[in-house]
């Protein structure tokens, strides 16, 4: 396990991820849209682009609690550009007015415009992909490693990379890997040498040209790797030029069980069980108390 | 042998327990001591996992006041106790229909056919009923073809109130055969001339199944019903495979519940006192088992 340094446990970033919207662009022509970059015409292109009949739609509804992985990208993007935080000094601070604003937003695309695919409970990342790569919905969030596994799960989808829509603000969050230092290492010297590595710009380049990553070094994202690929260079764009970036990922002490309970809250909400501000209250305390340890 | 009748019994009880010797210590290296380490592990508190202080009876107390760990138990019991009724069920109909009085081969192909859910890995079990529960799946299909068009909306894993039903009816659909195979053969050994003689007297197929069936299956059925019960109250796979305790919570079982507090949250003492909770109902079940076993060997 962990051991903490003057009360904080450090990590060295190595990769990132912001997420932008995937679309695909035959669906978008046939139903004679643009590409939205607010909430308003995300709202709007959503509802022509779904069709129940045919099994299409806008989205996929994915909020699984088993991996509970989809939250950071499917819910709180909505709390971010609605004006929102998701953490700040080390505190969960979600349950705002602007958390609540985002919540609804998302109840919206589910419950009112249902704009997102049916069983949306028990539907994870894997289902979005698969979803999207078949051409059943037209939009998908995800992250810069979602270019690879696209171009694998199918060759011939013509799609395109735009930043998230806007609302209040643009934003988007992050996720990704650190490295860090065990205390019962070795050979403590030799691993830290390793660890200055692979955060240095060099370091972070030979590890995305060899894996596909995306880097966390903003120094390294302007290697035309990603600044002259037509998709990577928005992932780029936005993490630099976004209102608001919120890393979340690297902060969370047990990153797993908090999201899933985030998620079980979101659940609490969509369903009906508890208002907005309830579940947003009751998952922040949660939050918190882990934390505060 | 050149021995006194002292030193043979001495040799002889020796024998015997040099052949158990071998099992006997794998059984201690692999079951007690890992029980042993349980139950230490239950009475320390893990919040730093390189230092566990002790924590007294702290672990068993928590789980008394947990709503969620008393949820599990609920479901853990639907779960075995529906899965159990089932699976007896549709095994004995399949059961008494193998063993009506026809062709040897026929009989042979649908043992095979009917076998083959109980031969099939969870995992795969899991990914079939995925994709026929799938919103978009085979089940909603067939609803819609028969024009329930509300109910062919229906995410049956993604809903609070069918995700524990659809993975009851994945779990009987593999569960099934065994039962049926067992029963099977115990229909097997039933004598002809009692189900003939019956029929003399006037006996129906009800009759005949109520007073010669089922009291001729009594100790295959009592020894099936307890191994079963065993077998569901400790299920995971499926359970975790399929909706992964969601949603909401309405599929979390005691073992999903433990998995939990132990890989999730790395809260090893709480999930050993679980454990041990959920090991002794195990051993109750276990020696209800092991008591009919007996009595039917004297």
């Amino acid at each position: 396990m962990l051991q903490e340094y003057k009360g904080h446990i450090y990590g060295m970033p190595i990769t990132n991820g912001n997420i932008a919207m995937f679309y695909n662009k035959a669906l978008l022509e046939e139903a004679d849209v643009e590409v939205p970059t607010t909430w308003e015409e995300f709202v709007d292109a959503s509802i022509k682009l779904t069709d129940p009949e045919n099994n299409r739609y806008a989205l996929t509804g994915n909020l699984a609690v088993e991996p509970p992985t989809a939250v950071i990208y499917e819910v709180m993007p909505f709390i971010v550009q609605a004006g929102g935080k998701i953490l700040e000094d080390g505190k969960a601070v979600f349950n705002s007015p602007e958390g609540v604003k985002g919540l609804e937003f998302l109840n919206d695309l589910i419950n009112t415009h249902k704009i997102t695919t049916p069983g949306e409970f028990n539907a994870g990342e894997k289902e979005k992909r698969a979803n999207f790569s078949a051409g059943n919905v037209a939009f998908m969030f995800e992250g810069p490693w979602g270019v690879t596994i696209q171009k694998n799960l199918n060759p011939d989808l013509d799609f395109g990379i735009a930043p998230l829509p806007k609302g209040e603000q643009s934003g988007t969050t992050v996720q990704g890997s650190v490295l860090a230092l065990t205390s019962k290492g070795k050979n403590k010297e030799a691993a830290w040498k390793f660890l200055e590595f692979m955060g240095s710009a060099e370091g972070q380049l030979i590890w995305d040209k060899a894996t596909g990553f995306f880097p966390y070094n903003t120094k390294t994202m302007e290697d035309p790797l990603f600044k002259e690929d037509p998709y990577l260079s928005v992932f780029v764009d936005t993490f630099k030029n976004s209102d608001r970036v919120e890393v979340i990922d690297h902060y969370l002490p047990d990153a797993n069980d908090l999201k899933k309970e985030f998620t079980n809250e979101v659940q609490n909400y969509l369903s009906g069980r508890k208002s907005a501000q309830e579940a947003l209250d009751d998952a922040a305390s949660y939050w918190n108390e882990a934390l505060g340890k | 042998m050149k021995n006194n009748g002292y030193q043979n019994q001495y040799f002889d009880y020796f024998k015997k327990i040099s052949f158990i010797l071998p099992a006997l210590l794998l059984l201690l290296l692999l079951t007690a001591y890992p029980l042993y380490q349980v139950i230490i592990m239950s009475f320390y508190d893990y919040s730093n996992t390189d230092n566990p202080i002790f924590a007294g009876i702290e672990n068993y107390t928590r789980f008394f006041v947990d709503p969620l760990f008393w949820k599990s138990l609920i479901n853990t019991i639907i779960f075995t106790i529906v899965s159990v009724a089932f699976s007896f069920i549709i095994g004995m109909t399949f059961a008494l229909l193998l063993n009506q009085q026809i062709n040897t081969k026929f009989r042979a192909v649908f043992r095979s056919v009917l076998i083959f859910p109980w031969l099939t890995s969870s995992t795969v079990v899991a990914a079939i009923f995925m994709l026929m529960f799938n919103p978009f799946g085979l089940i909603n299909h067939f609803l819609s073809m028969f024009g329930m068009d509300t109910l062919a909306q229906t995410a049956w894993l993604g809903n609070e109130n069918t995700a524990l039903a659809s993975i009851i009816i994945a779990n009987v659909w593999r569960s099934f055969p065994f039962m049926m195979l067992m029963l099977l053969a115990g229909l097997q050994t039933i004598p002809k001339d009692l189900y003939e003689a019956a029929e003399l007297d006037g006996a129906g197929f009800f009759q005949r199944l109520l007073y010669i069936t089922i009291p001729s299956l009594k100790n295959i059925i009592l020894t099936l019903a307890t191994l079963e019960f065993i077998w569901n109250f400790r299920a995971f796979d499926l359970v975790f495979l399929m909706t992964g305790g969601g949603p909401m919570n309405s599929t979390e079982i005691l073992s999903t519940y433990i998995y939990q507090f132990a890989f999730r949250k790395l809260d090893f003492g709480y999930a050993s006192a679980t454990a041990l909770f959920m090991l002794l109902v195990m051993v109750a079940l276990s020696l209800f088992y092991v008591r009919k076993s007996i009595s039917k060997e004297d």
